[in-house]
């Protein structure tokens, strides 16, 4: 392999940015050792056999697989009410009309205040859990699915309905692939907001999943478990945010074109 | 089979006395009821197999017609008949082409599934392939079936709009400032691309409304120009080309025909203009 095919490669696996999280995780390490931190922070050489302990005795696996289900459980639920909602409320003037003021009203909450009211509502299952997830995660989707159905061009419209396309066929064959980039961008913030939602309120109950289980671990003083859990949590998050990413290149593959928006 | 004879038939007797394709009477629009009229008393026929050319000032309604011709848009007075049936929806016979290809053509789909969008239910896949096929071999464009439109240049992007616009072997076709935004280069080679619509696509003739801002493009194109004039929109006059087919970009813009109709063009816009600022000025 020639050097400039291993640049390539280096670049499109982004060598640069893995080698700088090993240099930070070394940094830590040295730090943590340097300054004797033990009793605040563990350093990655205790967190990640603590990881990996957890994993393997199943008592971290058997939380993530909990959380998991509430997160991803509510942000599939999010995704449905939000994209559903969205065409049909951006589809009609009056409904955009009549429901604006409340979603601006309620979309700049941020999600984690609203625990305590979702908690009231729901309770602390992780079948609850999955809700209180689904009403953190659906306004950026519903909010985003609106803007690009907003935004979709009048022409395509006018293309389709000269073609004799009904109004479902429009719905489906024009306003949808039109508010698919903004929909995919809205179901990524939602991720995100989704899982701190999920892991906040496992911290928040103590009723299972990583959450609960870094809050057992931070009682007990166990710090490299605690850790551990703080770890994979990150891990799920970029997880899933490159699955996200990765998705949206491919079903979204033609945003690399400017498109033109109409009032 | 039997269709191609119909329209051979169709084509004979527009000679005589029958009755034009596009009847428009007294055609007017205002898009609210006070407001003022983008259109008023617009009226003129398209004849089957003809040409026709549209040009006047931006401003004179000439998109607004071409709504209302194609049925994406109802009149506030007056009517336009399709084959003496009032036009309420778009018809199966008409088909538009927009002004701005790189709007009008979907970027999620194929140049092929482009050109597949307007065929109708209750064909089967393998049929509504095979003609948008057939049709881009008509334009050219079969090597670009798989690539997406934002992958072609604006001429090529354009020649697909005109494709999708044919598929469903369309009697008239409505074209709105089509080649607008193209180089001059392109623009005289999609011209002829159009004269050969015109004269024989898949082994018949359709009837073209063709808009442009263009005198030169009307005068080479066309086999008539309609003038209109601003505010509200209507027809100023009505120029005979009367070139001979089949038309050379060369030899027809170089004849004295040519200049003639074109200079009866810009008469009847001058003439048409100091009316409207002598109205103007006595009503002040």
């Amino acid at each position: 392999m020639t050097v400039r095919g291993v640049l390539r490669l280096a670049r499109r696996a982004n060598v640069v940015g893995w080698l700088f999280v090993v240099f930070l995780a070394a940094l830590a390490e040295a730090g943590i050792q340097l300054f004797e931190l033990h009793d605040s922070v563990s350093p990655p050489s205790e967190t990640l056999p603590a990881l990996v302990e957890g994993l393997s005795s199943g008592e971290l696996s058997g939380a993530l697989r909990t959380t998991l289900g509430a997160y991803l459980g509510g942000l599939a639920i999010a995704i449905v009410v939000g994209v559903a909602l969205g065409i049909v409320i951006g589809s009609s003037r009056l409904l955009l009309d009549a429901s604006f003021v409340v979603l601006e009203f309620l979309r700049p909450i941020p999600a984690v205040a609203l625990i305590p009211l979702a908690f009231l509502f729901f309770g602390t299952g992780v079948e609850m859990r999955r809700y209180i997830v689904a009403y953190a995660a659906v306004w950026p989707i519903l909010v985003n699915t609106l803007y690009g159905v907003r935004g979709s061009d009048r022409i395509l419209h006018e293309v389709a309905l000269a073609s004799g396309v009904s109004r479902l066929g429009r719905l489906v064959r024009v306003t949808l692939p039109s508010a698919l980039p903004s929909i995919a961008t809205g179901i990524r913030v939602s991720a995100s907001i989704g899982l701190l939602v999920a892991v906040t309120a496992e911290f928040v109950f103590g009723s299972g999943g990583i959450g609960a289980y870094m809050q057992r671990q931070q009682l007990a003083f166990q710090l490299p478990e605690m850790y551990a859990a703080v770890l994979l949590t990150a891990v799920l998050g970029y997880t899933v945010n490159v699955a996200l990413r990765l998705a949206e290149r491919r079903i979204v593959h033609w945003t690399g074109e400017k498109r033109v928006r109409w009032p | 089979m039997s269709e191609t004879a119909d329209h051979a038939q169709a084509v004979d007797s527009s000679a005589g006395t029958a009755e034009p394709v596009l009847r428009v009477s007294a055609l007017g629009k205002r898009y609210s009821p006070q407001g003022h009229a983008a259109l008023a008393g617009v009226t003129f026929d398209v004849e089957d197999g003809e040409l026709l050319a549209l040009v006047g000032p931006s401003g004179c309604g000439k998109t607004t017609l071409l709504r209302l011709l194609c049925g994406l848009m109802l009149p506030s007075e007056g009517t336009v008949l399709l084959h003496g049936r009032p036009v309420v929806r778009p018809p199966r016979e008409v088909a538009l082409v927009f002004q701005d290809y790189s709007r009008s053509l979907f970027p999620w789909l194929t140049v092929l599934r482009n050109v597949m969008f307007p065929l109708r239910r209750g064909h089967s896949r393998a049929w509504k392939i095979e003609r948008a096929e057939a049709v881009l071999r008509e334009m050219g464009l079969h090597g670009v079936a798989r690539k997406f439109p934002w992958e072609l240049s604006g001429g090529m992007q354009q020649r697909v709009a005109i494709a999708r616009a044919l598929v469903s072997r369309p009697e008239i076709l409505l074209l709105d400032e089509p080649f607008a935004s193209v180089d001059a280069l392109t623009r005289a080679e999609l011209q002829d691309v159009l004269l050969r619509v015109h004269r024989d696509i898949e082994g018949r003739r359709v009837t073209i409304v063709h808009v442009t801002h263009d005198i030169d493009e009307a005068v080479y194109l066309a086999d008539r120009v309609l003038v209109l004039s601003p505010g509200p929109g209507r027809v100023a006059g009505s120029v005979e080309v009367g070139l001979p087919r089949p038309r050379i970009q060369t030899a027809t813009r170089s004849s004295t025909r040519f200049l003639e109709v074109r200079n009866a063009i810009h008469e009847v816009i001058s003439t048409q203009q100091r009316n409207t600022i002598t109205a103007t000025s006595n009503e002040e």
